[in-house]
């Protein structure tokens, strides 16, 4: 791609490269073969066994926290990392 | 691609304090070189923003295949400008994203691990093999794949070591299950490879003083 003159050094290269493809393609294919079309959010709360209802919402144990559909907390947080952006910026401005 | 689609709370506070701390580490470290520069290279810090842009877009963008994947471009990210701007590269658009709901807060320091490792192995790769691998395209696919296969195992890794809370999956349950989402990755990864090839060739045929690693 780079030049088109197909020396050895490329030809190699582009070996290398189409061997990698082939092998993860084989090997996604044989995943999805498994778990068929899944969202990624499902396949982790599969994989993880969080189950499907607790996906998008994370658990609750003695140390964990929630802060998932709370926009308030959300709010609170983003304008306190905004606020810690602007006073590094100022601070550490390159 | 690989991000940890975990919400708050999945982790318990002492694994989320470790891996922001150990993502803090890195950005410290990132920031401390950069200060240490005795200029500041404004070439890369605009290729920089361009990147973190382009990035936090793609991060967004659902790719209908395989029921729904999105793409990084963090081996892209760490051929253009290099790991130390990647690594603050991909804390901004972990920050960023987790505003926007995708991912947790609490997620960011391990995200941000997962991706800063795309970012180094995909430089490294890139940086290693420029004399066995000359042609652009071939060498940027290469590095990609071995960035993002990097970055599927560190996800893996820090998933287990942290545990997921409330969940009765045995730790071999939990690890089949993340290598069969590894293993779907791979053939997005396939994609990404194809598409950084590509931009990397087409930089490196118009402007290669860009590409890290080219300069003379």
């Amino acid at each position: 791609m780079s030049g088109g003159t197909g020396t050895v050094p490329e030809r190699r290269g582009r070996l290398i490269f189409i061997g990698l493809v082939l092998i993860a393609g084989l090997v996604a294919l044989f995943a999805y073969a498994v778990t068929g079309p899944v969202g990624i959010e499902e396949r982790f709360a599969s994989a993880t066994g969080t189950g499907p209802h607790d996906a998008g919402e994370g658990g609750s144990g003695a140390a964990g926290f929630t802060l998932e559909g709370q926009p308030v907390l959300y709010g609170a947080i983003l304008v306190l990392l905004i606020l810690g952006c602007v006073a590094l910026y100022r601070k550490f401005a390159l | 691609m690989a991000h940890i689609h975990l919400e708050d709370g999945s982790f318990t506070l002492f694994w989320v304090i470790v891996w922001w701390v150990l993502a803090l580490a890195i950005t410290g470290a990132a920031i401390y070189l950069l200060r240490s520069a005795k200029k500041a290279d404004s070439r890369r810090i605009t290729l920089a923003a361009f990147c973190t842009a382009a990035a936090f877009a793609v991060f967004q963008v659902s790719i209908p295949i395989a029921g729904g994947v999105h793409m990084s471009l963090t081996p892209l990210i760490g051929i253009l400008t290099g790991p130390v701007y990647g690594s603050l590269i991909v804390l901004i658009i972990n920050i960023l994203s987790a505003a926007i709901g995708h991912g947790g807060w609490g997620m960011i320091g391990a995200n941000m691990l997962v991706n800063v490792s795309e970012v180094f192995v995909a430089y490294a790769v890139w940086r290693a093999l420029r004399t066995i691998v000359p042609d652009l395209f071939s060498r940027a696919g290469i590095a990609t794949l071995a960035g993002l296969l990097c970055g599927n195992i560190v996800m893996i890794v820090i998933i287990l070591v942290s545990g997921v809370q409330g969940v009765t999956q045995t730790p071999g349950q939990v690890l089949a299950g993340l290598s069969i989402i590894a293993a779907i990755n791979m053939g997005i990864a396939v994609i990404e490879a194809l598409m950084t090839g590509l931009v990397v060739s087409y930089i490196g045929r118009l402007r290669p003083d860009l590409l890290e690693g080219e300069r003379k």
